[in-house]
């Protein structure tokens, strides 16, 4: 998988995700993803337009990631999932811990809290 | 695990020599010249080695055959039956190929020396013999035996490691088959099918009535499958089967949701998680009454009749189990029709991929749910027909846990 950090407008840091979030995906790209969200305790967009499946470890990291982020009062916004990956998402109750966004704008929004 | 370790850590030190290699040893000298092998053999001697000494070819194999020679030393030029011939029968002999043979020859005979090397000899030695060269070989050829023998008494172990590894997941996969419950007829019907991906799956499911009138349902999938995945489907799964969690009416799939996921936390778990899908069939209100913990939904397929009923996905809001603390799970109710059956699954059911890296859609699966049976054939046993069929294998990737229950 590859995993690619940017900074959008507003200063807010975006995680770009590519490829199959399956277990060899997500263990490429574990540690990184660790280091660049739940760590920080930082606000975060992840994009996950460049993600074709998710498997259940994949949502285990997300969560992880989640569970470090929230307590510490910063958020995780998933942005433009493909059809099959939001299913899972919301099949996962992710949505009750972290917004879905359909573009980067409103992802931004959801982090603003505008 | 243990017991492995210390079999390979054993042989290991069983085949180590508490002596330098060679010294000790006891080597036959084969040669028909008399006066030869007695010079050879107090040489020898005078090295430390034990030395047996034999004048032709026949001698030589039966003194093999007697056992405890650990390397010869062979002539090539011999009446009756020369070195070239015991040297074909030694490697012939599965009791004595193994060990090694230095060919001694004359200077001007490379040529039978290169034949026997061929067939098997380890090395060769010109005379008239020079010590350093006749120690250096001799060590050589005993050093090589020794670690060929490590090398196989590792081997051996290992495969009887395996063996018992194999034997004690196949014992493990057997328990989680033996908690699955064996299919029920009557006023419930219900049928299941569980195809582990390894020996060791992450899924497991059951029913069982809690009182004369509530029938509970529940399948779980634990995050990734092997040993630790089972472990923890096994746990969770006994809890349900015993009732096990303080407080917790397991009439309520709320409560039972909301009380595995404070029992289950990941971080107290190896950092897995699990799915569950968690009802309670009425028989008296003919309802159903469930909970979702990030699982895929149940599907219902109810109606006044087989043939006027519709499919209905029995979905509820939900997290994984064990993520976070506090978590709030909400129970939804589903009335049943006078025909009703549900179907409880795994994603391993739908998320297949086929050869060309395609996945099975889920309203494909969805639909074989339904669809017309071929004549003959039973709904179970259709659904995974198609599915190994799109699979192009008779294996899956992931855990395939399929239940039906007729209500």
């Amino acid at each position: 998988m590859e995993l690619t950090v940017e900074t959008l407008e507003g200063d807010i840091r975006c995680l770009r995700l590519a490829g199959r979030m399956d277990l060899k995906g997500t263990q490429s790209i574990e540690s990184r993803f660790n280091d660049e969200t739940g760590a920080l305790k930082q606000s975060v967009v992840v994009d996950m337009a460049g993600v074709s499946f998710i498997a259940s470890i994949g949502i285990r990291l997300l969560l992880a990631n989640i569970k470090q982020l929230n307590p510490a009062g910063a958020k995780m916004v998933f942005c433009r999932p493909q059809k099959l990956v939001e299913d899972v998402l919301r099949l996962s109750g992710l949505d009750a811990v972290a917004e879905i966004a359909t573009d980067e704008a409103e992802a931004v929004k959801m982090l603003k809290g505008v | 695990m243990s017991d492995a370790t210390s079999t390979i850590s054993k042989s290991t030190a069983s085949s180590t020599p508490d002596r330098l290699a060679g010294t000790g040893a006891r080597l036959l000298v084969v040669d028909d010249d008399c006066m030869n092998s007695a010079l050879l053999s107090e040489r020898l001697q005078a090295e430390g080695y034990v030395v047996d000494v034999v004048n032709d070819g026949r001698a030589a194999l039966d003194k093999l055959h007697e056992g405890g020679i650990e390397l010869v030393l062979l002539d090539i030029v011999m009446p009756d039956m020369d070195g070239y011939d015991v040297l074909k029968k030694i490697k012939a002999d599965a009791k004595l190929q193994d060990i090694p043979v230095i060919m001694i020859s004359g200077l001007d005979d490379l040529n039978s020396v290169a034949r026997c090397i061929e067939i098997g000899a380890d090395d060769y030695l010109p005379k008239p013999y020079k010590p350093v060269l006749l120690q250096a070989r001799i060590n050589a050829c005993l050093e090589k035996k020794q670690l060929r023998e490590q090398e196989q008494a590792m081997y051996r172990a290992l495969v009887e490691s395996q063996k018992h590894l194999a034997a004690e997941l196949n014992e493990a996969a057997e328990y989680v088959v033996s908690l699955l419950p064996p299919p029920i007829t009557g006023e419930v019907t219900t049928e299941w099918c569980f195809i582990p991906s390894t020996q060791l799956g992450g899924d497991s499911f059951g029913y069982h009535w809690l009182d004369e009138d509530n029938l509970a349902i529940y399948l779980l999938d634990v995050c990734g499958h092997g040993v630790g995945a089972a472990l923890l489907s096994i746990s969770a799964m006994n809890v349900l089967r015993a009732q096990s969690l303080a407080n917790t009416d397991f009439k309520d799939p709320a409560q039972v949701l909301m009380g595995l996921n404070e029992a289950f936390q990941m971080d107290r778990q190896n950092n897995m998680y699990f799915t569950i899908w968690y009802g309670v069939f009425n028989k008296k209100n003919r309802d159903i009454i469930f909970a979702r913990g990030g699982h895929p939904p149940a599907v219902l397929v109810t109606g006044e009749t087989q043939e006027t009923s519709e499919r209905i996905e029995l979905k509820s809001p939900g997290l994984v189990v064990g993520t976070m603390s506090g978590v709030i799970y909400r129970s939804k109710r589903q009335p049943l029709g006078k025909f009703a059956e549900i179907y409880l699954f795994s994603d391993g059911v739908y998320e297949i991929s086929n050869q060309q890296d395609r996945m099975w859609d889920y309203q494909e699966f969805l639909n074989s749910l339904t669809c017309e049976l071929p004549e003959g054939k039973k709904r179970l046993d259709h659904i995974v027909a198609a599915a190994k069929k799109f699979r192009g294998s008779g294996s899956f990737e992931d855990d395939y846990s399929l239940l039906r229950i007729v209500l």
